[in-house]
C-alpha cells in the first residue's frame, strides 16, 4: 500500500472517527432528551385527563342532584307517579327528554322501584323496560361513574354515566344520566393535537379487589396503561400509547333480558400521541449530523489528501531522482531548502550522491589500470593459443626425426599448412592488437571449412578424440573469418580441457542454412555445469581450471556479440556441454 | 270512481266517523273543543261556521309540506287546505262519503274540469312524495289562483270576482306553531300536541279536530310475522296514546288496501304476478322518513319492544332477534330501501281514506314492489298501527271549515258586506 493512501487512510480514521462518535452521541443525547420530554409531557397530560374525567363525573352528579331537586318540586310529575295517571303519563314519558335538554345531559332514564323505565330522554318510546341492574352497577363502580352502552332507536351510545336516587310519593326512583363520550368529548379532553384519547372497551371483568379507587382509577399509570392498550388495540401506525386510564364500564344487553346479565367490566381512555413531530425532530436532527458528518468527511479527506500530497511529493521526487542515478549520471543534485525530514532526507542523499561521485570516479580510475592487465593478459592467451600448434608440429617433426628421419620431408610437407596457418594467425592477431580496435571485416565463411581448420588445429591429447560432424550443405554466413576462428579456438580449447580428465569426445560440427539461419556447435562428453556455473561460465577471469585465465568464455561472449551471432549452451553436470553459435540468416 | 275505504264494516266506521265532528272529538283527549252540533247532513260536514263577514285577507300556517307535484291530489294535511282552493274536484264526496254535484252548497265555484297536466289519484303515489324538483303547480280550477310561491309561503288570490279574501298560506314547522298563533296567525292546521295544548289554553283560539285522515303502517318485507298480524289492540292503543306525541288512536284490522284480490283482474295496471323476492340477510333496521315524527316515533317504540328479548309484546316475530335499531332516511333513501325490500320493516303513513281503493291499490304497489308479489292476493305485509289526525286551531270569527270524504278541509267566507 502506498504511503500516500496510508496516510489519507490514518487521516480518515483520525477526523471521522471522533466526529462519527460526537455525532453518535449528540444524537443519542437529544433523542434521550427528547423521549424525556415527551414522556413528562404525556404524563402531565394523562394527569389532566384523568382530573377531567373526574371533573366530567361530578359534573354529571351536580346535575342530577340539581334534577333531583327539580323532581321534587314538580308536581305533575309527583302526580303521574304517584297516581300513574293517564292523562299525565304524556308528561311523564317526555319529562326526562325535557329534563335531559335542561341539564345539558346526553342520557337521563328514570327508573321505579322495580326497574323499570318510568321516562327516557335519550330513547322516549322505551318506556316500561326492565333494567333493574343498571342503578345497582353504577352504585357499585368505583366513584360511582361508569362508561355505560345506553341503548337508542339509533344503536347504542357510550357514555358516561352515575345514579342518584329519590322518593317521589312514597315511590323510590332511580336517576341515570350521563354524558356522551363521543368524538367531541374524546376531542375535548385532547385538546392537544400531538395527543387523542380513545376509549377501549375490555371484556374482562372489573376485579373489585385489585381495582382501584376512584381516585387512583383516574391516576394516570402510563407504562402500565401502555402495555394493557398496546395488548388490546394494537399500536396505531405513527401514534404511540402513552397511558391508558382504567374506567368502570357496563355493556349493552340489547336482544336479551337486561335482568342481571350485565357486570362491571373494565374501559380504558387510551392516550395517544402522534410520534410524527418527535419523528421530525429526529429526523432533522438526523439530517443535521449526517450533514455534518458528510462536510466532516469531505474536509477530512480533502485535507487528508492534501497532507498526504504534501508528505508524499516531495518523496515521490527524491524517488524519481534517485532513479535516475547510475554510475554513468552521478550528476543528480538533490539539495533542498526544506527544514523538515524531507529536507534532511534530501540533503543526505545529495551527500551521498556527491560521495558516489567520488567512488565512481576511483572506481573507473581502477578499472582502467584493470583493463590493462586484463589486455595483456588476453594478449597472452591468444598468443598461447596460436602457439600450441606450432609447439605440437614441431613436436611431431621432431618425433618424425628422431624415429623415421626419411620422412620428415614428408611430413613437413604435410604439416606446413599448420604452421602457415598458425603463423598467419599470430601474425592477423598481432595486426589486431596492433590496432587494439579492428573494425570487423564480414564475409562469406564457410562454417564446415572454419571447422575443419578449428579440428586440425585443435590440441592433440591422447584422452581426447576431436571429431567432425558437418552438415553438407555447406553453410554459408557472413562473418569476421579471424574473429570466428578466435570464438571457435576458444570453444574447442575449453572443451578439450573438459574433457580431459575423464577421456572423451570433442565434435565440432555444423549446421545447414534453414529459415532459422546457420549453426556451428562445439560439444563435449565433459562433466557439464550446473546452473550456477553456467551463470558465471561466461564472466571474465571465471575459471574451474588451474591454469586458465578466465577469459575464454568471456572473448567468446564478446566476439560473439561482435559478430551479432547468438551464443546458446545446453549443459547439465555428467552430460557434457554443447555451446552453440547461431548466425541469422 | 266511487269512494272507499274498507269493507263494509269498515265503511260503517268511517261513514261514523266522518257523519260529524263530535264523533271524531269523542276519540280525541278531552281537552278538544266541541264541535258544534249540526242537524242537517250537510252540517254535519261543516266543522265551524257559519262563515262570517270575509276579511280582506288571512293568514293561514301550516305544518305540513305543500308539494306542487302532489297536486291536485291531497297526500298531507296541509295540502288538504290549500288545494281545495285551488282544484276543483269533479264529484264532491261529502264527509258521509254521498256524491254530490260541485257548487251544491251554494258557496262553492262551479265544478271546473281538470287540466291535462293534472294527474288522477291512480297515478300518485301513497306512501312517498314525487319529487319536488321543477314540478310546476297544474293549472288552477279552484276558487283561487296562485299570485307568488316560494317554498315556505304562498299568496293565493280569488278569481276576479269572487267574493273572497286573499290568502297567505305559510309553511312552518310544527315547533314553531305557537310562534305563529303568538303572531296573529288566523289559521293553523297541526298536529303537534304542544301547539294543540297552547291553543286550549287561549280563549282567543279555537281548536278544530279534523277527520281522522292518515294511517301509520307497518311495512314487512319476508317473512311475514304472524305475530305482528295479531297486533294486539293493546299495543295498538298504547302506540297511539304514549308512543306517538299527536292525537292518534288504535288503527283498524281492515284498511282499503286489503281489497286487492277483488281488484286482481279488474284493474288493467295491477302488478304481474311473479316470485317473491327473496332477501338473505335483511338488515336489521326500521325505516322510515327523516322528517315525518310520527313514523320515528313508532319506528322507535318497535325498537324498544323488539330489543326487549322475551319479555316483548311482539313474541317471537321477526323483529325480535339480534339487536335492532330505527333509522330515518331522507326521501331518496327511503325510496331506495323501499324498492329494495331488504330492511326489517318500514313505517309509513298512508291515507286513511281513497277515492278507488284498487286504484290506490295499484299507486300502492308501485311504491311497495315486493308487496303482494306472488299468488298472494291481500298485502298481508302491511300492518296498521295507529290513526292520526290534525287540528285547525282558529282564530274565531274569521273564517269557516268544513270537510269532504277524502279529508279535504274547505275555508268558507261568508259575504262581505256591499259598501
Amino acid at each position: 500500500m502506498r504511503f500516500r493512501i496510508r496516510v489519507l487512510f490514518a487521516m480518515i480514521a483520525v477526523a471521522i472517527g471522533p466526529l462519527l462518535a460526537i455525532a453518535i452521541g449528540v444524537r443519542h443525547e437529544l433523542d434521550r432528551r427528547l423521549t424525556a420530554q415527551y414522556a413528562a409531557r404525556a404524563a402531565g397530560f394523562a394527569a389532566i385527563t384523568g382530573e377531567d374525567l373526574a371533573h366530567e363525573s361530578a359534573t354529571i352528579a351536580d346535575r342530577l342532584a340539581s334534577l333531583r331537586s327539580t323532581m321534587s318540586d314538580d308536581n305533575r310529575l309527583r302526580l303521574a307517579v304517584a297516581l300513574r295517571s293517564p292523562s299525565e303519563r304524556p308528561y311523564l314519558l317526555d319529562f326526562a327528554s325535557q329534563a335531559m335538554r335542561l341539564t345539558g345531559l346526553s342520557t337521563l332514564q328514570i327508573q321505579d322501584e322495580d326497574g323499570r323505565v318510568l321516562s327516557s330522554g335519550h330513547f322516549r318510546n322505551e318506556f316500561d323496560r326492565l333494567e333493574p341492574d343498571l342503578p345497582s352497577l353504577l352504585r357499585s363502580a368505583p366513584g360511582g361513574a361508569a362508561i355505560v352502552d345506553a341503548r337508542t332507536a339509533d344503536g347504542p351510545i357510550r357514555v358516561i354515566a352515575r345514579v342518584d336516587s329519590l322518593r317521589l310519593a312514597g315511590r323510590p326512583l332511580t336517576i341515570v344520566g350521563g354524558i356522551a363520550v363521543s368524538s367531541p368529548f374524546l376531542r375535548a379532553l385532547a385538546p392537544d393535537t400531538e395527543f387523542s384519547v380513545t376509549l377501549v372497551t375490555d371484556t374482562v371483568a372489573w376485579n373489585a379487589k385489585v381495582a382501584p379507587t376512584a381516585a387512583e382509577a383516574q391516576t394516570t399509570r402510563p407504562m402500565e396503561g401502555a402495555a394493557l392498550a398496546d395488548s388490546a388495540m394494537g399500536k396505531s401506525p405513527g401514534r404511540v400509547v402513552v397511558a391508558a386510564l382504567p374506567y368502570p364500564f357496563i355493556g349493552a344487553t340489547a336482544g336479551t333480558s337486561a335482568l342481571g346479565n350485565r357486570s362491571l367490566q373494565r374501559a380504558r381512555f387510551v392516550i395517544t400521541h402522534s410520534d410524527a413531530e418527535l419523528a421530525d425532530l429526529r429526523r432533522s436532527v438526523d439530517r443535521w449530523v449526517a450533514g455534518a458528518m458528510l462536510v466532516g468527511i469531505v474536509v477530512a479527506l480533502v485535507g487528508a489528501g492534501w497532507l498526504a500530497a504534501q508528505v508524499s511529493r516531495p518523496l515521490s521526487q527524491l524517488a524519481e531522482q534517485t532513479d535516475h542515478i547510475d554510475l554513468d549520471r552521478l550528476d543528480v543534485s538533490f539539495a533542498s531548502d526544506r527544514t523538515d525530514e524531507v529536507g534532511d532526507l534530501s540533503r543526505l542523499l545529495d551527500t551521498m550522491t556527491r560521495r558516489l561521485r567520488a567512488s565512481a570516479a576511483r572506481v573507473r580510475d581502477a578499472e582502467h589500470r584493470a583493463t590493462v592487465g586484463d589486455l595483456a593478459r588476453q594478449v597472452t592467451h591468444d598468443v598461447k593459443n596460436g602457439l600450441v600448434p606450432i609447439r605440437h608440429v614441431l613436436r611431431h617433426l621432431a618425433q618424425v626425426e628422431r624415429e623415421e628421419p626419411q620422412r620428415l620431408g614428408a611430413i613437413f610437407a604435410e604439416r606446413r599448412p599448420t604452421l602457415d596457418a598458425s603463423v598467419e594467425y599470430l601474425d592477423a592477431l598481432a595486426r589486431n592488437y596492433a590496432r587494439l580496435s579492428r573494425p570487423l571485416t564480414l564475409q562469406a565463411c564457410d562454417l564446415n571449412v572454419m571447422a575443419r581448420e578449428a579440428a586440425a588445429c585443435a590440441r592433440a591429447d591422447d584422452r581426447v578424440s576431436v571429431g567432425l560432424r558437418l552438415d553438407a550443405r555447406a553453410p554459408i554466413v557472413a562473418a569476421d573469418a579471424l574473429v570466428l576462428r578466435r570464438i571457435l579456438d576458444n570453444l574447442v580449447t575449453n572443451a578439450i580441457d573438459a574433457v580431459i580428465p575423464t577421456r572423451g569426445t570433442v565434435t565440432i560440427g555444423t549446421d545447414g542454412a534453414d529459415s532459422t539461419g546457420a549453426r556451428i556447435v562445439v560439444a563435449d562428453t565433459g562433466p557439464g555445469m550446473t546452473e550456477a556455473q553456467l551463470a558465471q561460465a561466461f564472466d571474465d577471469f571465471r575459471t574451474t581450471k588451474p591454469n586458465g585465465t578466465g577469459l575464454g568464455l568471456s572473448i567468446v561472449r564478446r566476439l560473439t556479440n561482435d559478430l551479432h551471432a547468438t551464443l546458446r549452451v545446453e549443459t547439465a553436470p555428467g552430460r557434457g556441454t554443447v555451446v552453440e553459435v547461431g548466425f541469422s540468416p | 270512481m266511487l269512494p272507499c275505504r274498507a269493507g263494509a264494516s269498515r265503511m260503517v266506521v268511517g261513514v261514523a266517523a266522518g257523519l260529524a265532528a263530535v264523533a271524531c272529538a269523542g276519540r280525541s283527549a278531552s281537552t278538544i273543543a266541541p264541535i258544534p252540533a249540526r242537524s242537517s247532513r250537510v252540517d254535519r260536514c261543516v266543522l265551524l261556521g257559519p262563515p262570517p263577514p270575509a276579511a280582506e285577507s288571512l293568514w293561514i300556517a301550516v305544518t305540513d309540506d305543500v308539494v306542487p307535484a302532489d297536486a291536485p291530489v291531497a297526500r298531507t294535511t296541509a295540502e288538504h287546505v290549500v288545494f281545495p282552493l285551488l282544484y276543483a274536484p269533479t264529484v264532491h264526496v261529502d264527509c258521509d262519503g254521498q256524491p254530490r254535484a260541485t257548487g251544491a252548497a251554494g258557496d262553492e265555484p262551479a265544478s271546473h274540469e281538470l287540466t291535462d297536466s293534472a294527474p288522477t289519484s291512480a297515478d300518485r303515489s301513497l306512501v312517498l312524495p314525487p319529487s319536488r324538483t321543477g314540478a310546476p303547480w297544474p293549472s288552477p280550477t279552484g276558487p283561487y289562483r296562485l299570485d307568488a310561491a316560494a317554498d315556505t309561503m304562498l299568496h293565493l288570490i280569488p278569481r276576479a270576482g269572487a267574493d273572497a279574501p286573499t290568502l297567505r298560506v305559510g309553511v312552518i314547522s310544527p315547533e314553531r306553531g305557537r310562534d305563529a298563533l303568538d303572531a296573529g296567525v288566523d289559521v293553523l292546521i297541526t298536529a303537534d300536541a304542544t301547539t294543540i295544548e297552547y291553543a286550549a289554553q287561549r280563549s282567543d283560539l279555537a281548536r278544530i279536530p279534523l277527520p281522522w285522515d292518515r294511517v301509520y303502517v307497518l311495512i314487512e318485507p319476508v317473512p311475514p310475522s304472524r305475530m305482528v298480524q295479531d297486533m294486539a289492540l293493546a299495543l295498538r292503543t298504547e302506540l297511539a296514546h304514549d308512543a306517538v306525541r299527536v292525537e292518534a288512536q288504535p288503527a283498524d284490522d281492515r284498511q282499503w288496501w286489503d281489497g286487492l284480490g277483488a281488484c286482481r283482474g279488474a284493474v288493467p295496471t295491477m302488478p304481474p304476478v311473479g316470485p317473491r323476492p327473496v332477501v338473505a340477510a335483511p338488515t336489521r333496521r326500521i325505516v322510515y322518513q327523516r322528517h315525518d315524527h310520527v313514523a320515528r316515533a313508532l319506528s322507535e317504540r318497535l325498537v324498544a319492544l323488539a330489543n326487549a328479548g322475551s319479555r316483548s309484546p311482539l313474541g317471537s316475530t321477526s323483529l325480535v332477534g339480534p339487536p335492532l335499531r330505527a333509522a330515518g332516511l331522507d326521501t331518496t333513501q327511503y325510496r331506495e330501501a323501499l324498492a329494495a325490500g331488504d330492511e326489517a320493516g318500514y313505517v309509513a303513513a298512508l291515507p286513511l281514506h281513497v277515492g278507488d281503493a284498487c286504484q290506490s291499490t295499484v299507486a300502492l304497489l308501485a311504491d311497495v314492489p315486493w308487496v303482494a308479489r306472488g299468488d298472494r292476493t291481500t298485502t298481508d305485509q302491511l300492518f296498521p298501527l295507529v290513526e292520526t289526525r290534525a287540528h285547525a286551531i282558529v282564530r274565531p270569527g274569521r273564517v269557516g271549515l268544513s270537510v269532504d270524504w277524502l279529508g279535504n278541509v274547505s275555508l268558507e267566507f261568508g259575504h262581505r258586506p256591499s259598501s
